[in-house]
């Protein structure tokens, strides 16, 4: 089988619409990825910008932690770690669940000569209340820690870095801003988020193979659909024989890409038939024209043979004659077989036939008209087919005249008569020239002769052959040419066997 | 014996007519079917020689109507080699056989003997001839009391030449006779089962049964106490 143009088709939709869809998924993939990393920044930066806008003591850090843990918390939330670092790099503060692979030193410590430090632009802001004496109130020892008092002050503030980092503990997001006095690094675990990008990602996966399998099938019907015209023509002119060149190929609804086609094929078609059905006519009209004089003229001459004295000179003439009678009695009736069988009008008349004994007679036939030959045969007994006995025994004779006619002196023909699997098979081989290679495959055309250059040495039109053929296929069997090499040449006829007989068989038995 | 010959072209007839009488049969010529049907109701024929092609009623229409009304007249149709369906369909409607044209006047005398015995039933089935008898029905072959056993060919070999006693028969019409389909003419077939049969009917060569007409073909011996040809 030949490469399908269907499925060639199919594959090259399949295969560009599996490239277009991969690179459509990857791509979309990485920007949903980027929409979502760049929302988990702004986000971070939203939260880490307002507190570094003003000075903290040393103890709020541990608030701001607490407050930031709380946003990103909750329900669905991420887990998130904070550092903050002093302008010498020392660490002011570290969350407990820091992870360790993330060393301090890789983030920036706090300069004030940082040159994308900036004062916001904003209103001017409140006067400090004075600080009371703290002595009067609540006299409270020194020593005692407290909050210092608060200073009204606003820091300048750097933009925020943002990093990515990877560790034990899970896939971090670090947002990383300094004012001018300490460096704010604040985590966000990315666990949750990678969780829902890869899900994002398998529903690519899944989705993927089903669209190209909904894509191959469609193409695949769709190809059907367009070719449906090429596949009508083909099986149309399957069905073209010589009995029955009537088929045609309908034209309406067909794409106008088809309708070109099955047009011309459709007149090709006509002009066949015609020119068909006339050659057909022709030569059985002329046959039967042929057959009211011959009957006449064999008539007459048999009439006068018998009428003249035996053994004179005008007898051995119309003798003569009534020979060349036969011989166009043969051609005519070669002729209206073939024509019948041409037009599908070959209906054998079929009874059941003892093919053994035919083939008997054929070898005993062989023997008569080549006594020089050694005629052997090998018949399987009592091979029955269905057949019409007259024609049927034209057939086996045109084969067996062959195997004489172009047999050498002193040459062999050997008969077999097999029988398998329901089929009759009757092999003549015979000695003798092989035929050319270049002739064998026109050996079954009409009015062919391999023997051009033997010339009249054999008699006959080139008919039997093709005839022999003819006849068996409208039993429903075939002759063909097995071999023809040095000296060995092997025709084949093989005819459908009848059913066994088994019920009357049994009800004579 | 009375003939009824229906064929439309005339040179046709012409020729049968004539062999038919040669052999002392009374022929009634028609060639129009419709006259030869009335023909048919109306008289007693021994034998009707019936043409399918004719002008009117065609020939097997004629055959359908006349076994419809129980007339078992023997009937011999005359059919053109390419009317392989018509043969069957007249063997169906009753005809007692048929003949295929181009046919020889001598063919057709020898089925008109066959049709006719087998209608009448009576003991004609047997040749008899120098001393040869020839058992039609059981081919059955004695020379004197001895029995010769031939080949289905050389039986209808025999049984042809010795049918008409003394008459030459072409090469090609013992061919076309015995073999039926398109036998070579120029094949020597016929004379090596000539030889054969020879040999069989007479081992000893001392009585030759079948002569050989040169040039022309065979003719069964014909008995001293008739007029040669």
């Amino acid at each position: 089988m030949g490469h399908s143009f269907r499925a060639r088709i199919t594959l090259l939709s399949v295969t560009v619409s599996g490239l277009v869809l991969a690179v459509f998924a990857l791509s979309a993939w990485a920007f949903v990825y980027r929409i979502g990393l760049q929302k988990i920044d702004r986000d971070m930066a939203l939260r880490v910008g307002p507190i570094l806008v003003v000075p903290h003591p040393q103890d709020h850090w541990a608030w701001v932690e607490n407050g930031l843990k709380l946003a990103y918390g909750g329900e669905g939330g991420e887990s998130c770690v904070v550092l903050v670092k002093g302008r010498g790099g020392e660490v002011l503060y570290r969350s407990a669940d820091w992870p360790r692979e993330l060393n301090p030193d890789r983030f920036p410590n706090p300069d004030p000569r940082n040159p994308k430090l900036r004062i916001l632009p904003g209103p001017p802001l409140p006067p400090l209340p004075a600080p009371r004496a703290p002595q009067k109130t609540a006299p409270a020892p020194p020593s005692a820690p407290g909050p210092p008092p608060p200073t009204w002050r606003v820091l300048p503030v750097a933009p925020p870095e943002f990093a990515t980092a990877r560790t034990h503990s899970g896939t971090w997001r670090t947002c990383t801003m300094q004012n001018s006095e300490v460096t704010l690094v604040l985590g966000v675990g990315l666990t949750r988020f990678r969780a829902e990008m890869a899900r994002v990602r398998t529903a690519f996966l899944a989705a993927l193979p089903a669209a190209l399998l909904a894509i191959a099938v469609a193409s695949w019907l769709a190809s059907r659909r367009a070719l449906r015209p090429v596949e009508e023509l083909a099986r149309v002119a399957e069905r073209v024989t010589a009995s029955s060149l009537d088929q045609r190929i309908p034209a309406e609804g067909a794409d106008e890409e088809f309708t070109r086609l099955i047009t011309v094929f459709n007149g090709m078609l006509d002009r066949l038939e015609r020119s068909f059905a006339q050659a057909v006519r022709f030569s059985a009209d002329a046959a039967h024209e042929l057959q009211t004089p011959l009957t006449i003229l064999q008539g007459e001459i048999e009439q006068a043979l018998g009428a003249t004295p035996s053994g004179s000179e005008q007898q051995v003439v119309f003798s003569g004659l009534l020979e060349e009678v036969q011989r166009l009695k043969a051609i005519v009736r070669k002729l209206l077989l073939l024509s019948r069988a041409d037009s599908g009008q070959l209906r054998p008349a079929l009874e059941r036939v003892n093919l053994t004994e035919l083939v008997q007679e054929a070898a005993e036939d062989a023997q008569a008209l080549g006594t020089h030959l050694t005629v052997s045969q090998h018949l399987r007994p009592e091979v029955v087919v269905m057949a019409d006995r007259d024609l049927l025994q034209q057939a086996i004779y045109n084969l067996t005249s062959n195997a004489v006619k172009y047999n050498r002196e002193g040459g062999t023909v050997a008969f077999t008569l097999e029988a398998n699997n329901g089929l009759a098979c009757l092999t003549i081989a015979n000695t003798g020239t092989p035929i050319p290679a270049e002739d064998q495959d026109r050996l079954f055309e009409r009015f062919y002769r391999a023997d051009r250059s033997r010339g009249r040495r054999v008699d006959g039109v080139g008919l039997g052959l093709s005839l022999a053929r003819e006849l068996c296929r409208a039993h429903g069997g075939d002759v063909t040419l097995v071999e023809s090499t040095n000296d060995r040449t092997v025709f084949r006829m093989t005819l459908p066997m009848a059913a066994a007989a088994t019920e009357s068989a049994q009800a004579s038995a | 014996m009375h003939v009824l010959l229906v064929e439309d072209q005339e040179k046709i007839a012409r020729f049968v007519r004539r062999a038919l009488e040669e052999q002392g049969y009374t022929v009634q010529l028609v060639t129009d079917g419709d006259e030869a049907y009335e023909r048919a109701q109306r008289e007693h024929y021994d034998v009707i020689v019936l043409d399918i092609m004719l002008p009117g009623r065609d020939g097997l229409s004629i055959l359908r109507n006349l076994r419809e009304q129980k007339n078992p007249v023997p009937v011999i149709l005359l059919t053109a080699r390419s009317e392989l369906q018509e043969r069957l369909e007249g063997l169906n409607l009753g005809a007692d056989d048929y003949i295929t044209k181009p046919f020889y006047a001598e063919e057709l005398i020898a089925r008109i003997g066959a049709v006719t015995r087998r209608a009448s039933g009576d003991r004609l089935n047997i040749l008899q001839a120098e001393g040869l008898t020839v058992n039609l029905i059981t081919r059955e072959v004695r020379r004197g009391d001895t029995p010769i056993e031939l080949t289905a060919r050389e039986f209808r070999l025999l049984t042809f030449l010795m049918r008409s006693p003394g008459r030459v028969f072409p090469r090609t019409q013992i061919l076309e006779h015995v073999w039926g389909y398109d036998f070579d003419p120029s094949s020597n077939v016929a004379e090596v089962h000539i030889q054969r049969l020879r040999k069989k009917l007479d081992p000893t060569g001392e009585h030759q049964f079948i002569e050989t007409v040169r040039g022309v073909g065979y003719r069964f011996k014909q008995s001293s106490g008739r007029a040669g040809q």
